[in-house]
């Protein structure tokens, strides 16, 4: 084996630098490479309860899917699910396929997959077009069974303190290993801003992406850098180079450690204008954390990996235990729940995903169709907020009439609550998310009918400029700094403002130390960022003035492209600045 | 044992829905229930089993039963492939 230094390159997604061993983790199912040797098999009754459990799962995930798609679905197409279920339910298949589990001494994973490939192979020669067809049922059932054997399979295997290398991780993968604690993420695949860059982020671990090939190129016996910063993972790295990153971490650690002292001090500017500074929450473990360390609101808690870790809507009684723990750990600072945020392209099966799925069945159109579920929600969001420190907040708003139907539901759930004698904040703010361009349109409109505004920034630039950021074609034109978007920003705090109501931001953006400048002289009062770029950003505001930052924003308001706006608000950093970033603007 | 030809009347074969009304069907009785298509047999009570013949119009199958309640089995199932799966 080539045991020498090797470097490969990719785009840095979460900053940091870890040092450890790989895992390497397959989890696209069709092209899954399987060791069929018999001696990764422990036993064959342990690969037959894991068989099991996976089939169980598959037919709860199933029978969910069933549910929610009901309403959703013509009579036809309702059909697939139904076989999708008695597949599953073949206890004939499942009696054979255990047979060959014991008999042949391999693993379930194997097969299960050639089973079904008799199947497929029976299925796919039929003169008959519409027998053909079904192929695509098996193929959305049987991938939906070999996920749940990896999932339970890999829980078990992930290594502690370990690199994981992927090829691409879906939201639920990333979900799956948050809940250990690992070093650092690499894949082959996602942009800076897809959802396994935003998870390590939170997760303040390091993480580069995009970098091709790298799944193909690392074994379990390699030995890893992972470089966040500059976006890059070391294969194999000679003694000098370990050296040298090893004094890097404790540089960082030192900057982290005076990065610290900011802790206790205000977020103001130099000439005395504070700016609100909260942190957006995903996972419980971050909680303890934000609470001793910085003692802030939570300007956006997302409740989608609550659903993402169950695949399905978690129960009211689940959701309150969630929302309450929370709250009562905030308190006496305030948590903003985000209801359910889920695209349709988490719900719906492979052969009924929209082609569209951001232009889809999303967000509060989901809650708003599925009525039993967003009452659940809300519900559990109104039981946990009896110590009056929650507030709500939509997401996906692109018009009055959802505002309207939400307060009706809210209405519908508070009187449920009442006759049952249960408390909650009967004065609870509700407020939206901007970041659909038609909202901020009606900002002015919007804004005489909630609490509060928080633009989503991700979102919204990607809607205004109609450009997808998870595809590598187009996600440079994915761009922050685009005058259309900086002048949707204002326009959504001129009717904040002229309403009197206040209006944070809450995406990536917030967390963009140039961005912040910007945002804050916009007339922002509230950034919402994530938590490791808590401090950066408190240090930022605490070295600029509000007075120039303002002069920054009116400035860039005048301007009508990309580079002119770049340009101009990395000048202002520069000039004033010894060491980048030393800010004093 | 009772052995029957049956030939697929409806226009779609023996998709899905057919085939997971055969098992159901078939699940009501003790009796084994086999289908044979082509020298290939498989177990009737089995919806991927049933799935993989693959079995389109104008397909000609054996139907197999064998124990205690096989004619009340074999009434209803070959009743049920005569009327084209009630889709004609």
């Amino acid at each position: 084996m080539n045991r020498s230094e090797q470097i490969f390159k990719g785009i840095a997604a979460s900053k940091g630098i870890s040092i450890g061993k790989p895992f390497v983790y397959r989890a696209e199912v069709p092209s899954y490479k399987v060791d069929i040797s018999p001696a990764v098999i422990i036993s064959a009754e342990s690969e037959i309860s894991d068989y099991e459990n996976a089939v169980s799962q598959s037919v709860k995930e199933l029978k969910k899917i069933f549910e929610l798609a009901k309403e959703k679905l013509e009579e036809k197409n309702l059909q697939i699910f139904e076989a999708q279920l008695s597949f599953l339910y073949d206890e004939f298949f499942h009696s054979k396929v255990k047979d060959r589990i014991r008999s042949e001494n391999k693993q379930a994973f194997t097969v299960f997959k050639e089973e079904i490939q008799i199947l497929e192979n029976a299925v796919v020669s039929s003169n008959d077009e519409y027998i053909r067809e079904r192929v695509n049922d098996i193929e959305d059932m049987k991938n939906r069974v070999l996920r749940n054997l990896l999932k339970g399979r890999l829980v078990s295997k992930i290594t502690e303190n370990s690199i994981v290398i992927a090829r691409n991780l879906t939201p639920a993968d990333t979900i799956l290993f948050s809940n250990r604690n690992l070093l650092g993420i690499a894949t082959d695949l996602g942009g800076i801003n897809s959802h396994v860059a935003l998870i390590s982020r939170s997760l303040r671990i390091p993480a580069v992406v995009a970098m091709q090939d790298i799944s193909v190129n690392i074994t379990s016996d390699d030995f890893l850098i992972i470089d966040g910063y500059k976006g890059i993972v070391i294969k194999n790295p000679e003694n000098d180079t370990i050296e040298s990153y090893k004094k890097l971490i404790e540089k960082n650690l030192e900057f982290e450690r005076k990065l610290e002292e900011l802790e206790k001090l205000p977020s103001e500017t130099k000439d005395g204008k504070s700016v609100k500074l909260s942190t957006n929450l995903e996972f419980n473990n971050e909680v303890d954390y934000v609470v001793t360390h910085f003692g802030c609101d939570v300007g956006l808690y997302r409740t989608e990996h609550l659903f993402m870790e169950l695949g399905d809507f978690p129960s009211e009684e689940d959701q309150y235990k969630q929302y309450k723990f929370l709250a009562e750990h905030i308190y006496p600072k305030t948590v903003t729940i985000r209801t359910f945020d889920i695209g349709g392209d988490k719900i719906l099966p492979e052969s009924q995903k929209e082609l569209n799925p951001f232009l889809g069945w999303r967000g509060i159109r989901i809650c708003l169709d599925k009525k039993e579920t967003f009452l659940v929600q809300l519900r559990a969001i109104l039981r946990a907020s009896a110590g009056g420190n929650i507030k709500i907040m939509l997401p996906m708003i692109s018009g009055i009439e959802e505002i309207k139907k939400t307060f009706e539901y809210l209405e519908e759930a508070k009187q449920q609550l009442r006759q049952q004698n249960v408390r909650f904040d009967e004065n609870i703010q509700v407020g939206v998310m901007i970041e659909i361009p038609s909202a901020v349109l009606l900002a002015d409109e919007i804004a005489k009918m909630v609490d509060f505004f928080s633009i989503g920034t991700n979102d919204l630039v990607q809607y205004t400029l109609a450009v997808d950021r998870d595809s590598s074609l187009v996600c440079e034109m994915y761009e922050k700094f685009h005058p259309a978007v900086l002048r949707m920003i204002e326009m959504t705090v001129k009717a904040a403002n002229k309403n009197n109501i206040p209006v944070s931001v809450c995406g990536e953006m917030a967390s963009d130390q140039y961005a912040s400048l910007l945002l804050i002289g916009l007339g922002i009062t509230e950034l919402s960022v994530v938590s490791t770029a808590y401090l950066h950003i408190k240090r930022l505001i605490r070295l600029i003035k509000f007075e120039n930052a303002q002069k920054v924003a009116s400035k860039v308001l005048t301007m009508s492209t990309i580079n002119e706006v770049k340009d101009y608000i990395e000048d202002c950093f520069n000039k004033n600045i010894g060491e980048k970033l030393n800010v004093s603007i | 044992m009772i052995e029957r030809n049956v030939t697929i009347v409806n226009k779609a074969g023996m998709h899905t829905r057919p085939a997971s009304n055969i098992v159901k069907i078939a699940s009501k009785y003790k009796a084994d229930f086999y289908i044979i298509k082509n020298g290939y047999s498989i177990n009737g009570k089995s919806i991927i089993g049933v799935m993989t013949l693959a079995a389109e119009q104008g397909s000609v199958l054996t139907l197999r039963f064998e124990g205690e309640d096989e004619e009340k089995a074999a009434k209803e199932i070959i009743k049920f492939f005569e009327e084209g799966f009630g889709e004609l």
